[in-house]
């Protein structure tokens, strides 16, 4: 009785293991390609989630909570309701709104600390006319005093607020001792100074006063009148789609309503565009590397001839031969797998610490990359392990 | 599985025969005839071209002949599978090539458990019993070194100690001198001749009319037509 051919399991991983750790140089070159389409597979992927999370990062800081709303055939006259702000504010996810203009400048008005005082006189700031909504929705940060509210709105109190810049012109640091602002010859009793605003950064080199005051005592011909709304997060989209009907259901059309990109939407957008295109960088790389390990395994098979059919004549089968060279080829493939995922993700790190982003790579992709060599390399030692177990022994060993 | 019975002829060839495919078609060997008994030295010679590897593959199940019956060892191998054919070059018979064929890349021991490979040998038994076969060829302080890195006779003799670790019914040398010097060639055939004298059966290919002057018997084979000649005593 004579046995069957037999080739254990552990010898054809450790006949395999010493094909490839006794010839380094060769080893390397094989599993070059590999190396560097997991390399790409793995900083494509890790840079695309960095580059995400930055946009994301930047998107939320810069959330998209702003609408605005203009006059879609300007004329000089306010086409906004007195009650904007009100009407607006009703509005589920409104935390602010109301309308404001600027003070047409060739009104000549001359703001001044106090009449007639030398050095003030002929200071030229512009002056905002704001209902207290939209001072709000400008999320203005209070040095001293307080903004100007409803109660001031109502009554066209003459009140103003002083943007930061302003407030250093006109030479006001306080105002526990009620300075006022003379616009034109009617006294303006400063309540606040605004330090800083998240929005309309020109408040800041203004005097802002309230808006029906505005109406009142100030000329307004020819002004921009606009509105602006500060939304919750989210929410702008929604309030941009019903701004129009609330403040001119009569004349909807009247009103142009400016809203920023939906930042979701953008954010995939950019996120899938960026994936996108680097998934499929990194699969061509894949595939090079596929393509390569393949061929370098082609020819490592036809320079091994010999020993193939060696170990045909020491017993081999050819399943035997075909295993052996898919397992060599699948271990370069994981070895190269190893590899790249290591360079891959310091590619990832130095980008992103020379950018000053910080690093994000899913542990799913580093833990993808080995498994993506493996099969790789299985799926390219698979066409010479066919010819190498194909090729007669007795050919083989008379080369 | 393949049933074996006790007989004493290793080798009974009837007819054996080998045409390449063409066109042209190429007769490698014509239809011969002939039996090689256990223990015995046979050398086959005949000048380049004459058919003589052809033969050795035929005998050594590394091609199949075109027609004729061949026994080995009992068993009728001739129309055996390819899988088939590789289990009883696994387990029966042993190759002396005149290139060596040893893996450069690994260690003087590792080439010698390469002849257990395919037996399903364990790796342990494997170790035993390739220190113990390059003790007997007399490489015992070169057993960690690296083949590449041998002399020819050196790698000849590991050749004969991974043959000699199967315990083969048959060992088949193809110009196992081709490549060696005077000196390191009367080395080997005395190796060779050592293992006749513990009851191996040899077949020897050469050119070389000095190594089949070794040989007790001879076959000659000219343009694929196999003879035979008694030179010396056959055992």
């Amino acid at each position: 009785m004579i046995d069957s051919s037999r080739l254990l399991w552990c010898d054809t991983v450790r006949e395999a293991l010493a094909a490839i750790t006794r010839r380094p140089a060769r080893t390397t070159l094989t599993a070059l390609g590999t190396i560097l389409g997991v390399g790409a597979f793995v900083a494509t992927n890790g840079l695309a989630e960095t580059a995400r999370a930055q946009v994301s990062s930047r998107f939320d800081a810069l959330k998209a909570t702003e609408v605005r709303v203009q006059d879609a055939a300007p004329d000089g006259t306010n086409s906004f309701p007195s009650d904007a702000s009100l009407r607006l504010e009703r509005l589920n996810g409104v935390n602010h709104a109301g309308i404001y203009y600027l003070i047409p400048e060739d009104i000549p008005l001359q703001p001044r600390a106090m009449p007639g005082r030398d050095g003030h006189g002929g200071i030229s700031l512009p002056v905002i006319a704001a209902q207290p909504g939209a001072v709000l929705a400008s999320l203005p940060i209070l040095r001293v005093g307080r903004l100007f509210d409803n109660f001031h709105e109502s009554r066209s109190e003459r009140v103003a607020l002083v943007g930061r810049a302003a407030a250093a012109q006109l030479g006001i640091t306080r105002v526990d001792n009620h300075p006022a602002v003379f616009i034109g010859n009617i006294a303006f009793t400063i309540i606040g100074i605004i330090d800083d605003v998240k929005r309309n950064p020109d408040i800041l080199l203004s005097i802002v006063v309230p808006f029906s005051t505005a109406q009142r005592e100030l000329p307004s011909r020819g002004a921009t009148y606009e509105v602006i709304i500060d939304t919750q997060p989210g929410a702008a989209q929604l309030v941009a789609r019903q701004t129009s009907l609330a403040l001119r259901p009569d004349f909807p059309e009247r009103l142009r309503v400016l809203v920023p990109p939906d930042p979701r939407r953008l954010r995939n957008q950019v996120s899938g565009d960026v994936t996108s295109l680097f998934l499929a960088l990194s699969g061509l790389a894949l595939l090079i590397g596929t393509v390569a390990i393949a061929n370098a395994t082609l020819l490592n098979v036809i320079e091994r001839r010999e020993e193939i059919g060696l170990r045909r004549a020491l017993g081999a089968k050819r399943a035997h031969i075909r295993r052996q060279i898919t397992v060599e080829a699948g271990l370069v493939g994981l070895v190269a797998g190893v590899a790249g995922a290591s360079i891959g993700i310091l590619g990832v790190v130095a980008t992103s610490a020379s950018r000053g982003w910080t690093t994000t790579i899913s542990p799913g992709n580093v833990l993808l990359a080995p498994i993506i060599g493996l099969f790789a390399g299985t799926v390219a030692g698979l066409l010479p392990a066919i010819r190498a177990s194909g090729t007669p022994p007795a050919v083989t060993l008379r080369a | 599985m393949i049933t074996t019975a006790p007989l004493t002829n290793v080798i009974d060839v009837e007819g054996l025969s080998k045409t390449f495919p063409g066109p042209p078609l190429v007769t490698a060997l014509q239809p011969c005839s002939f039996q090689v008994r256990q223990g015995e030295f046979v050398a086959i010679t005949g000048p380049s071209g004459s058919g003589k590897s052809t033969l050795l593959s035929l005998l050594g199940l590394l091609d199949k002949p075109t027609a004729g019956r061949y026994t080995l060892d009992g068993m009728d191998v001739a129309g055996l599978s390819d899988n088939h054919r590789s289990a009883v070059r696994a387990h029966r018979i042993g190759f002396v090539f005149q290139a060596f064929h040893l893996i450069g890349y690994r260690t003087v021991t590792e080439n010698v458990e390469l002849g257990l490979l395919y037996q399903g040998t364990s790796m342990r038994k494997r170790r035993t019993d390739a220190l113990e076969v390059i003790e007997r060829v007399g490489l015992i302080s070169r057993k960690d070194g690296l083949c590449a890195h041998l002399s020819g006779g050196e790698k000849q003799r590991v050749a004969i100690a991974r043959t000699l670790i199967r315990d083969p019914a048959i060992v088949l040398c193809d110009e196992p001198t081709g490549n060696l010097d005077t000196a390191n060639g009367e080395v080997i055939l005395s190796t060779l001749e050592s293992l006749i004298a513990d009851g191996m059966t040899v077949v020897i290919i050469s050119h070389d009319p000095s190594v089949a002057a070794r040989a007790p018997r001879n076959l000659q084979i000219r343009d694929g037509l196999l003879t035979e000649s008694l030179v010396g005593t056959s055992r």
